[in-house]
């Protein structure tokens, strides 16, 4: 559905990424990430018509984007940017009807056609029971799924959305990429995401757009993971990503001291977690030996009560 | 929209508020009216009310609503809460025009320095001038406060520019000047009204026409453009609409200070609203309301002595701006 030929992009003279050929399915929840000032945000907004691209193509069902009026272009994108909306005295409902801005007359009348797919959207991103409340009312999560709505009004095939999660607590960074999951089931629309929550795209991307400063990898999280394409983009001494798991772990520097642990889980991972923090090596040969029972951890022929003991106790 | 009846109430209110300010303004003046001298056939009260009177209380109406229009308008265009064409310089760039006209064209001849026309076209150069100024740098300078301060900055230079002017021209021209600067909202005879009401008329008609543009506006330029609106013209005609606006009336009245950067914000308390289909005809009532209240409080003074325009504008618009201020700190 949409699709870049040989794009170049960047700003003025400076190429920022080069010979992109990417293409998105109807449905397909993309997840663009890479590290800071490889280009994520100029891609969004090249694709969005934003910023003209340097060389190359973006077409739309057929159509190039940027031989596209700006009513044509705002029927077939609608994004969710990372400007700040801190306009006062703006209702929820009013915000979401700003999504209708392309199919209203000059006057800017909501018929009911409109009013229709703005409950509709508001109900998508369970926002109903703050239709009448002011932006400057609700939490940043609830802001969040506010211009969600308003992108979901637009009525377009595709969202682009720059860091939606940025400036989110976990519980609301999850909602709003399970929410961004269930729409594009539910929705038939095409969701581009750019993020710097690999864990989280991971787990919820069709598809991951992975920039390096020499080009994109494309491919689904999978076989990005099992190829190693991760820990060469990200790639970094300070961590790695887990080959069981799949979350990144950090390399802790490693001191002298060893120690083997026994006993019952969980008791013993969090013991574990803990000694590989404050750089204690884990062996089995080690000379001594720390026994974790529930509530209790046994070393040196001593009982402590909490890790914090035991860490106290081998640092002496 | 269950808030539609409250906002049909307030937009009443404000109408019957603004029709009876008219009518006070009529009755109230320098020389006090009997009544019934509204409804009388004596040729002295006549003079009065349809050749002085009326003439000054529809001058109040229509520059109230214009430069309160030209402060929504630049306040959306530079989403900041305090932009106006007072605070921003463009009055002071009007000066600026107006000055260079009648102190530096000693060559033009007299009549047509004082028909309406030039000092008109003078002002409008002049605000356009300034308002371009401070919206390229606008665009490096995003902070509220700084913004501020570069608007005052360049009213400072124009009223220095001003002065050199002054000192370097004729007795004539400068006493049309000075006249002009102390003009007050009594200098609109019905001549002049013919020219400010159509100008008027086409500056709030666009910003009547953009309005849709202007909320769209309301997301910041991405989100605008995200929206399929065209932002270099729409930029364009919310200039043109100020320009009219605050132009004209500064030609004509003076520099009026802060009220253009007021109301919008009364408007906006008044109706909880930034939808600019409530906010354009809330403004122009409200403007013109507080206007024709400062005009009266000119009055009060009795015995043939009026204040300045000026000087009551300040006093109820700068404390606004105090409070607007204040409020956005403790929100942040």
């Amino acid at each position: 559905m949409l699709k870049t030929s040989d794009l170049h992009i960047g700003y003025g003279r400076h190429v920022v990424q080069s010979n992109l050929n990417l293409h998105a399915k109807t449905r397909d929840l993309i997840c663009l990430t890479g590290t800071n000032g490889c280009g994520k945000s100029t891609l969004l907004r090249t694709l969005a018509g934003l910023q003209k691209p340097l060389q190359g193509e973006i077409t739309i069902q057929g159509k190039s984007v940027h031989k596209l009026t700006n009513f044509e272009r705002s029927t077939f994108f609608s994004l969710v940017l990372t400007d700040a909306i801190d306009t006062e005295n703006l209702t929820i409902h009013d915000l979401v009807a700003l999504g209708r801005f392309p199919y209203t007359n000059w006057a800017g009348s909501l018929s009911d056609i409109d009013e229709a797919k703005i409950a509709e959207a508001l109900q998508q991103v369970n926002l109903t029971h703050k239709t009448h409340a002011y932006l400057t009312e609700i939490s940043d999560g609830e802001k969040q799924r506010a211009i969600i709505a308003k992108a979901l009004a637009q009525d377009t095939p595709l969202v682009l959305l720059d860091e939606p999660t940025a400036h989110l607590d976990l519980p609301n960074r999850v909602e709003i990429m399970l929410l961004l999951r269930r729409l594009s089931v539910n929705t038939q629309k095409t969701f581009i995401l750019s993020t710097h929550e690999l864990d989280l795209a991971l787990q919820m991307a069709d598809k991951i757009w992975l920039m390096k400063p020499q080009g994109i990898e494309v491919g689904i999280p999978e076989d990005l993971m099992l190829t190693g394409k991760f820990q060469e983009a990200f790639g970094s001494h300070a961590f790695q990503f887990d080959e069981n798991d799949g979350h990144f772990k950090i390399n802790h520097l490693v001191g002298p001291l060893h120690v083997n642990v026994i006993g019952e889980k969980p008791a013993t991972l969090w013991l574990q977690r803990a000694l590989i923090r404050c750089g204690i090596q884990l062996s089995e040969s080690a000379p001594t030996t720390i026994e974790a029972k529930h509530g209790s951890f046994h070393l040196h022929d001593k009982e402590v009560n909490s890790i914090e003991e035991v860490l106290k106790t081998l640092m002496n | 929209m269950n808030r539609l009846p409250k906002n049909t109430l307030l937009f009443v209110g404000l109408i019957l508020l603004t029709a009876l300010l008219f009518l006070l303004d009529i009755a109230f003046g320098s020389v006090r009216l009997p009544l019934e001298a509204l409804l009388s056939d004596n040729p002295i009260y006549h003079e009065i009310i349809f050749n002085f009177r009326l003439p000054k209380a529809l001058t109040a109406v229509i520059t109230g609503a214009s430069i309160s229009v030209a402060g929504l308008l630049m306040q959306t265009l530079f989403r900041n809460p305090l932009a106006g064409p007072y605070v921003l310089g463009v009055s002071s760039g009007a000066s600026l025009g107006v000055a260079i006209f009648l102190l530096g064209s000693s060559f033009l001849p007299m009549h047509f320095i004082q028909s309406g026309w030039g000092l008109v076209i003078s002002a409008i150069l002049g605000g356009v001038f300034v308002l371009l100024l401070v919206l390229g740098i606008s665009f490096r300078v995003r902070q509220a406060v700084s913004l501020l301060i570069v608007g005052i900055m360049f009213g400072q230079i124009a009223g220095s520019l001003v002065t050199i002017l002054q000192n370097s021209s004729n007795p004539d021209s400068l006493k049309l000047f000075v006249v002009w600067t102390f003009g007050s909202l009594s200098a609109v005879s019905w001549t002049y009204m013919q020219v400010m009401l159509p100008l008027v008329a086409i500056g709030l008609v666009l910003a009547l026409t953009i309005q849709k543009s202007l909320n769209g506006l309301l997301l910041g330029e991405n989100y605008a453009q995200g929206l399929g609106i065209n932002i270099v013209r729409t930029r364009f005609l919310i200039i043109i609409a100020v320009a009219l606006l605050a132009g004209t009336t500064t030609a004509f009245t003076g520099p009026i200070a802060f009220i253009g950067m007021a109301v919008p914000h009364l408007v906006r308390g008044l109706f909880r609203t930034s939808n600019h289909r409530i906010m354009l005809p809330g403004t122009m009532l409200c403007g013109a309301s507080l206007l024709l209240l400062c005009d009266l409080a000119t009055q009060l003074p009795s015995d043939g002595y009026t204040l300045p325009i000026n000087a009551i504008s300040a006093l109820v618009g700068a404390p606004i701006i105090i409070w607007i201020i204040l409020k956005k700190r403790s929100n942040s």
